[in-house]
């Protein structure tokens, strides 16, 4: 009991072989999620693989005409890069209501994804924007894409010895608007009751491209299906047919954040709040 | 129980210490450190008062695994002083009367030090959003913001030290 291993590698190789040489080694990124479960479940016994050491997993760098994003970033980098704030606004946005400035200088990006909560914030603007995962293991490299990276709360696609290296994210084209709307008890400090992120490409007020993210209102983020039909119509005239669709698409729980029924409400509200704002 | 040498500098300090691989960091600047002006409310990121500065940012201490302090520079509450003499945040937390039981003031002393460190005028926004992980159970938060405002004044002067 109450026993942990610790190892620090300093890259991706030392990393991968240590995930697949050590037994159930555990990814120790910010701690933000790891830590206080940790804590919070008697203190379980852990062989940890920091991986804050790892330069190659912190970079924000232009690859292959996409902008990557190191699963090491932390939120507070995210919120500042440049890169992210012009392309990608709303990820930067999302990144900027994670927990508390000390939450956000320690909690990375990939930990987002990997801890895969419902409600992870990141996680609706990274799949509206259509990213993809870098998957990396002793074996080589995987990608795919990230809305298809979550089977369940706390489960994702990694496989034992695996570890997520970065998103790739292609650039939106001209005239792309996207939008986030966190909808939580108060402001600072909770997790989403609802989140949506919308990406809406709109071409002389007609739907061009539209994508609907929603977060805590299902096991894991639901990207919105069947939306391609309203591509060609006007906005205005669609905007409470789309937030139908995605009110529909929902699958919200009772708890403490909130009923099923004020959830449905919110998405509702939410989503035509973003697509109306999309259309200024 | 696995254990390993932590080396790493403190309020300026090289320390070297022999650390359990399960103690946080928090812990460690208590209880093997002697750094009492370090607090722990919740242990689990929520409130703050275990706010230090690791390499120039605000962290919760009870998140970070000491371990995960290896070669790096952390500030606690103890190395903000000169001497006798207040950092002007600490100064105005007292002129303001910002600190009841005092609990929580270490973390937001340095939450306020990281705050004014990137906003040297901030918005009344700012500082709320600044201090948003930071929770007080008994001065309230209006005399907090006014200290805040104060100590941005008296850095803005290049009073204090
Ligand atoms: C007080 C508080 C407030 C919070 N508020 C919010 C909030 O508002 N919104 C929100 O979305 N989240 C919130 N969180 C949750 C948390 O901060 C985020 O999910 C954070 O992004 C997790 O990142 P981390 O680096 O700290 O992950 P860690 O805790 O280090 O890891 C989380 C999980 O992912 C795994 N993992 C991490 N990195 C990798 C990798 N590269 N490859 C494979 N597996 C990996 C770990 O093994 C672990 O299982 C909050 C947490 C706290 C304590
Ligand atoms: S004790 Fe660390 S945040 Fe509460
Ligand atoms: S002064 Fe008592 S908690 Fe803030």
């Amino acid at each position: 009991m109450n026993n942990i291993t610790y190892h620090a590698p300093k890259t991706i190789a030392e990393a991968v072989s240590l995930l697949s040489e050590v037994q159930e080694a555990r990814i120790l990124a910010g701690g933000t999620d790891l830590i206080a479960k940790w804590k919070k479940s008697h203190f379980f016994d852990m062989n940890l693989v920091d991986i804050r050491n790892i330069g190659e997993l912190s970079v924000i760098e232009e690859r292959e005409g996409r902008l990557f994003i190191g699963a090491g970033v932390t939120m507070d980098r995210v919120c500042e890069n440049p890169a992210i704030n012009e392309k990608f606004p709303i990820l930067a946005e999302a990144a900027s209501k994670v927990g508390s400035v000390q939450i956000r200088n320690l909690a990375t990006i990939g930990g987002n994804s990997c801890n895969a909560a419902p409600s992870a914030d990141t996680v609706l603007p990274l799949i509206a924007y259509g990213a993809d995962v870098c998957i990396v293991s002793k074996s080589g490299e995987r990608r795919c894409a990230l809305k298809d990276f979550f089977k369940g709360p706390g489960k994702t696609a990694l496989e034992k010895g695996e570890m997520l290296k970065g998103f790739s994210l292609p650039y939106p084209a001209h005239g792309t608007v996207g939008m986030f709307v966190k909808h939580s008890r108060r402001p600072g400090m909770d997790l989403a009751t609802v989140g949506v992120a919308t990406v809406v490409r709109l071409d002389a007020g007609k739907i061009a491209g539209i994508h609907v993210v929603l977060g805590a209102v299902g096991p894991v983020p639901i990207d919105v299906e069947g939306l391609d039909v309203f591509v060609g119509k006007e906005m205005g005239a669609a905007s409470e047919k789309i937030a139908g669709v995605c009110t529909d698409a929902a699958k919200p729980i009772t708890d403490v954040r909130g009923s099923k029924e004020y959830r449905s409400e919110m998405v509702r509200r939410s989503v035509a709040l973003c697509l109306e704002g999309s259309s200024k | 129980m696995q254990h390993k040498e932590l080396r790493f500098k403190v309020n300026g300090q090289e320390q070297q210490v022999f650390v359990r691989t399960n103690w946080s960091l928090a812990q460690v600047l208590r209880d093997k450190l002697g750094l009492l002006g370090t607090k722990i409310g919740c242990g689990e990121g929520e409130c703050g008062a275990c706010t230090v500065l690791m390499n120039g940012k605000s962290v919760t201490s009870c998140l970070v695994m000491a371990v995960q302090a290896e070669g790096a520079e952390i500030v606690t509450i103890e190395g903000l002083a000169n001497g006798d003499t207040l950092h002007p945040v600490q100064e105005a937390f007292v002129e303001a009367g910002a600190i009841q039981c005092g609990y929580c003031t270490p973390g937001m002393v340095l939450s306020t030090v990281a705050l004014l460190e990137k906003h040297p005028k901030p918005t009344e926004e700012e500082i709320r959003e600044g201090l948003t992980g930071n929770l007080c159970r008994c001065t309230g938060y209006q005399k907090i913001f006014e200290a805040v405002r104060l100590a941005a004044e008296k850095i803005a002067r290049g009073a204090g030290r």
